[in-house]
């Protein structure tokens, strides 16, 4: 078992949960997307399993040993989890090589050096612009160097909140295309929240619906493709009942 | 005008020491520490507190001083600054001022009102294309000037200063990455402490050490940090030998044309440039003259 939240409770000012007793196991290599309307909590899991949100209740566990209360900088190198956030998730200032050298702050420098060529030579649009600073790249060209500077450390998690956001439709098709081979690449597991759901379940095992704090659906992704209700609850619907062809949150 | 720039050397190297402190502590924490120019005046007597106690060389005396206060400057924040600023930036500002008071209050019981001085040989000033200048003045500048470009050296080469200027650019990235942003924030203040200290030490071998000449460099400081960007460590070193240029090139203009009879600005009004400039420059530029404006995804 690769990522186990069990019935959390959390989120940013005491007494407001943000997160309402959800429960979720992602399973190794596997990529999961997770859905729902602003305000969900989809990104609020996500930095519960970083350490970025206090947890009152519940536990996370990464491949088998609780987080709860390891630091967040620990969590990157110690349970190799990998955080892309959905804003500001780039170091503007630093440059393209910089970003790569910070996201393997904790290597060794040959081993950092080698892994940055690495990336380099596996993303060469970034190095074209290795000199750039990071607040002068195109949101796509962001994007990936966000990922590559996530993948430094060889992460078997890698969490992403909306990748795909504010891109253009070329470079949305890329991501999603570069997801799959990172995970075929760099067999790792992908937890990735998005709000565009056809282009993120096509290349996703399983899906998340999330509304208000809980999972109103779990299931597979293909069958939750199919799901009626899926587009329902993105336009701020909720669930009438227990899914029919997807089982409820685990 | 030779003595102008000579003059504007001097004082901006400086304010360049103790506007850096200032605006890397600023880059980690978001809070601008007033009590960041102290460390200049803790610096000074410290190296006249070692050189009461111990007989030893100068050179040493201002080593330990700067690395006693860099290290005082990590307790403080740990014991003061962590917990005001788990309340917000402005009690920690607030609470930098109170401490600033404190600190002067401490060392006039310590030691006394009366300025001190520290037991250097007197020499010979020396002309430069013009300019009088002391052997003092010209090590003060070759030494700042040293510690600057170690920093920024240090700032842009090292894993530790990219380490800091990520935590400065977005700490939630930075911890995301594996950096310990305590470890940083500790470091930080560990070198704003201790070129606030050089600043301090500097100061007293050219002039003399006193309560109040850490605190008369607040208002230029923070003049030049802000004019600077703050955050950005060569925008304050930059901003600071401008502001001292244009302190020293106001200083040296006669405004009786204007105002009629004797029209120099008194030298105790210099910091007021800093303050115009600084007003003129933000109406302008917010961001500061090196500061870029802040750019989102």
């Amino acid at each position: 078992m690769s990522i186990q939240i069990r019935d959390i409770e959390a989120g940013y000012v005491a007494g407001v949960p943000i997160l309402k007793g959800v429960g979720v196991t992602v399973e190794d290599r596997s990529i999961v997307t997770v859905l729902g309307p602003n305000g969900s909590g989809k990104s609020t899991l996500l930095k519960s399993i970083m350490g970025f949100v206090s947890i009152w209740r519940g536990e996370v566990a990464v491949d088998g040993e609780l987080v709860t209360r390891v630091p967040p900088h620990e969590r990157t190198l110690a349970h190799s989890l990998g955080y892309v956030p959905q804003l500001d998730n780039v170091f503007g200032p630093l440059s393209v090589h910089e970003n790569l050298e910070i996201g393997g702050a904790r290597l060794s420098r040959s081993e950092r050096r080698a892994r940055t060529r690495e990336l380099l030579r596996l993303y060469p649009r970034l190095e074209e612009r290795s000199r750039a600073r990071a607040d002068s790249l195109s949101g796509g060209e962001r994007q990936m160097l966000a990922i590559a500077r996530a993948l430094m450390t060889r992460p078997r998690h890698l969490l992403l909140d909306e990748p795909s956001a504010g891109l253009s439709p070329a470079a949305v098709e890329q991501l999603f295309g570069m997801l799959a081979e990172i995970r075929e690449r760099e067999d790792v597991t992908i937890l990735v929240v998005e709000q565009n759901a056809a282009q993120s379940l096509a290349v996703s095992d399983r899906g998340l619906v999330m509304v208000t704090g809980e999972v109103a659906l779990d299931g597979d992704a293909p069958t939750l493709l199919d799901d009626q209700r899926v587009s329902e609850l993105y336009l701020g619907g909720v669930p009438d009942a227990t899914p029919a062809t997807a089982s409820r949150g685990a | 005008m030779g003595q102008v720039i000579v003059d504007s050397l001097v004082r901006g190297s400086e304010l360049a020491l103790l506007a850096v402190g200032l605006t890397l502590v600023f880059g980690v924490l978001r809070f601008a520490n007033i009590a960041q120019v102290e460390f200049a005046t803790l610096g000074a007597y410290g190296m006249v507190l070692v050189a009461s106690v111990a007989g030893v060389g100068i050179l040493l005396q201002a080593l330990i001083a700067i690395v006693a206060v860099g290290l005082l400057a990590v307790a403080v924040y740990r014991v003061v600054f962590v917990r005001l600023l788990r309340s917000s930036a402005a009690m920690a500002m607030i609470g930098s001022l109170a401490l600033s008071i404190l600190v002067r209050a401490v060392i006039q019981t310590v030691t006394g009102p009366d300025p001190k001085e520290l037991d250097l040989p007197l020499e010979r000033g020396v002309d430069i294309g013009g300019a009088l200048v002391t052997p003092t003045q010209l090590r003060l500048v070759a030494i700042s000037a040293v510690a600057l470009a170690v920093l920024i050296a240090v700032l842009r080469l090292t894993p530790l200063g990219r380490s800091i200027r990520a935590v400065s650019a977005n700490p939630e990235l930075a911890a995301a990455a594996g950096i310990n942003r305590k470890r940083i924030t500790d470091v930080t203040w560990f070198i704003a402490g201790a070129l606030g200290a050089l600043a301090g030490v500097l100061l007293a071998m050219d002039t003399q050490v006193s309560l109040d000449m850490g605190f008369g460099l607040l208002l230029p400081v923070f003049a030049a940090a802000l004019l600077g960007g703050l955050g950005s460590v060569g925008g304050a070193v930059a901003a600071a030998y401008l502001l001292a240029l244009v302190e020293n090139l106001v200083l040296k203009i006669n405004f009786g044309s204007l105002v009629g009879g004797d029209g120099f600005v008194p030298v105790d009004y210099r910091a007021a440039v800093g303050f115009v400039m600084l007003v003129v420059v933000l109406l302008y530029r917010p961001q500061g003259l090196f500061g870029r404006e802040a750019r989102r995804a």
